[in-house]
């Protein structure tokens, strides 16, 4: 598996963001079982085998094992704190499991700001976020609201 | 093909009672779903950067799979996995929610909306209440599906301090 780096946000505020700005797009994987299975202990949830059984997962006309969605939209939320800063506050998170992960694939974690915009005295930055693989394919779209403080506030 | 019988409709609606996870968050489970999430922000797990938060915290996501199998519940739940005389019509998607009489057998995650309004402290007591919200059949490639739309509220602490609201979209085909 590819490094991932992975520590306390940056100080980052909501002068930072502009709409159209783009996130550094963040790899993850080769996503593979053990991902799933660690999820599964994390979770104590084992009773969907087609997480971890490819005969069941086949038998119940999936392609194949496919990882948990929960899970990717974590890695899609996890991707989205980093990018806002420490100060940010998640105040909203979407996520569609449009298409599934499957083990061997590639995620490619990425974001724009949509809006940058002040409401009742907050500022909020809402972005566009979705895991796509090494197919080009959009698994997971998402979008996120966060709310982030103004510079020296 | 009505998949969704008078039964499950007359569900819409239904609201659980708040019911509490089995025991509070403990600090290894925080551990195991951070690493899980490939997120080892210091807020998880060191005094001084939760400080902000009153200690370390659970990922915001952390609640909604915080309701495990309680030490005392003897029914083991990989019992019965291929059970040849489960028929598929009738699932439990919530503990505290009644069973939903739809008679397919997969049940897939669609995807989640959450609302977050705080973290859960290492320690804290987490409870949960849930509402069926929706039921929605729709044609898939692989055949007929029900949507099912349910409201997850989650809070901390016998105060009830509000962490997340979920509209979760479960896919039984």
């Amino acid at each position: 598996m590819l490094k991932v780096e992975t520590r306390e946000p940056e100080e980052r505020f909501f002068e930072d963001f502009f709409e159209g700005q783009e996130f550094p797009t963040v790899t993850k994987g080769p996503m593979m079982v053990g991902d799933q299975v660690r999820w599964a202990g994390a979770c104590d949830n084992y009773e969907s085998e087609f997480h971890h059984d490819e005969y069941v997962a086949k038998a119940q006309g999936l392609p194949g094992i496919i990882l948990s969605g929960p899970l990717m939209a974590s890695l899609l939320m996890t991707a989205v704190i980093q990018w806002t800063g420490r100060h940010g506050r998640l105040v909203r998170f979407f996520d569609q499991n449009r298409g599934s992960t499957m083990p061997r694939d590639l995620a490619y974690l990425k974001g724009r700001v949509k809006r940058a915009f002040e409401e009742g005295g907050k500022t909020f930055v809402e972005l566009d976020c979705s895991i796509t693989n090494q197919r080009g394919e959009v698994t997971t779209p998402g979008s996120a609201l966060v709310e982030l403080p103004r510079r020296g506030r | 093909m009505e998949l969704i019988s008078d039964a499950a409709r007359a569900l819409i609606g239904t609201r659980s009672d708040w019911a509490e996870a089995c025991h509070p968050v403990e600090a290894s489970e925080a551990r195991r779903f951070f690493q899980a999430i490939m997120d080892d922000s210091p807020r998880y797990r060191s005094e001084a950067a939760g400080s902000r938060y009153g200690g370390p915290v659970a990922p915001p996501g952390f609640p909604v799979h915080a309701f495990r199998r309680p030490a005392s519940d003897a029914t083991d739940p990989l019992e019965g996995r291929g059970d040849p005389e489960f028929d598929g019509s009738s699932r439990l998607l919530r503990h505290h929610l009644p069973r939903l009489p739809i008679a397919l057998e997969g049940v897939l995650n669609g995807g989640y909306e959450y609302e977050f309004f705080s973290y859960a402290r290492v320690g804290e007591r987490i409870f949960s209440r849930s509402t069926y919200r929706d039921l929605r059949q729709r044609e898939g490639r692989s055949g007929p599906m029900v949507l099912v739309i349910i409201e997850d509220e989650y809070a901390a602490g016998t105060e009830l301090r509000p962490l997340l609201r979920s509209i979760a979209t479960t896919i039984i085909r």
